[in-house]
């Protein structure tokens, strides 16, 4: 009976401790923390995080786009930057041309390019007005 | 020696005089009411700022110097005008949304506050072109406001 009891007892504090785990796991596993929906944020993840980030070694990369920052950003310095954003996926200049010579996967599909656009404009409308 | 050296002088001269030919177009337009000094209240002292850095190559009216009209800097200033025009050019400002004016005003900002604008070439010749920080300052927080100002004006619709 008592030894039941302890191995229900570990059982339990396993799948406590599992469960656990996973939760604080999750947000680990998410590179961009600002919010936007999954869809949206796994197209972003891969194919732009990879330089957009606090130790991208591209300054330049950084300075225009870093979603580690993203969150901090006043709302006049996150309009600015979601129009940059559209503007570069209109022109279809990003990922550079160079940088997809070595790494083809990561080149944008038209429907990516269009989910990305689609929810910055959105979001830039929500943030003008709240 | 002397004749070829002669020789030289003359061909650089003729090719002088022929590229005088090609004149490209003057960024000569008028003020219209879509110019940025038309729709926005924008303050005597920034307008001066503006006017002394910017406008000659973000609007479409250039003041030329008398040099300009000289090939080849004729043709490098046509250019300069083509390329800061394509990225803002504040006689259209009346026709762009609200978020293509707050990315221009966060382009504007950056580019001052770095240093990149204006181009060296440009305040070289220009000298009441070369800003002082008080001048950078200024401006960034022109346009912080008037970044501020466009999304109170459109948070209603």
């Amino acid at each position: 009976m008592k030894k039941r009891n302890v191995i229900a007892g570990l059982l339990l504090t396993f799948m406590f401790s599992a469960i656990l785990a996973s939760a604080v796991e999750l947000p680990k596993n998410e590179k961009i923390t600002y919010k936007m929906p999954h869809k949206v944020k796994a197209v972003f993840e891969n194919k732009c995080f990879g330089c957009h980030n606090n130790e991208s070694r591209s300054d330049k990369a950084k300075d225009k786009l870093n979603f580690d920052k993203l969150s901090d950003l006043t709302k006049v310095e996150k309009l600015g930057t979601f129009n940059h954003v559209k503007k570069v996926l209109d022109e279809g200049k990003m990922p550079p041309k160079k940088f997809l010579e070595r790494y083809p996967e990561k080149g944008l599909t038209a429907g990516e390019s269009k989910l990305l656009n689609d929810w910055v404009q959105k979001e830039s409308k929500s943030l003008l007005k709240d | 020696m002397q004749k070829k050296l002669r020789l030289i002088g003359i061909i650089a001269l003729v090719l002088f005089v022929l590229i005088q030919l090609y004149r490209p177009k003057k960024n000569n337009g008028a003020i219209t009411r879509e110019h940025l000094y038309k729709q926005e209240q924008v303050p005597a002292h920034i307008q001066t700022i503006l006017n002394n850095a910017c406008m000659d190559c973000h609007s479409n009216h250039t003041n030329y110097l008398w040099y300009h009209e000289i090939a080849p800097v004729s043709w490098l200033v046509r250019y300069d005008i083509n390329e800061g025009k394509g990225h803002i050019n504040f006689s259209e400002w009346g026709k762009l949304d609200v978020f293509d004016k707050i990315g221009d005003l966060d382009d504007l900002s950056k580019a001052v506050k770095s240093g990149e604008m204006p181009i060296s070439m440009y305040s070289m010749m220009h000298k009441k072109a070369r800003l002082s920080q008080a001048e950078r300052d200024t401006l960034v927080a022109w346009s912080a406001r008037l970044s501020e100002s466009l999304i109170n004006r459109n948070a209603g619709d």
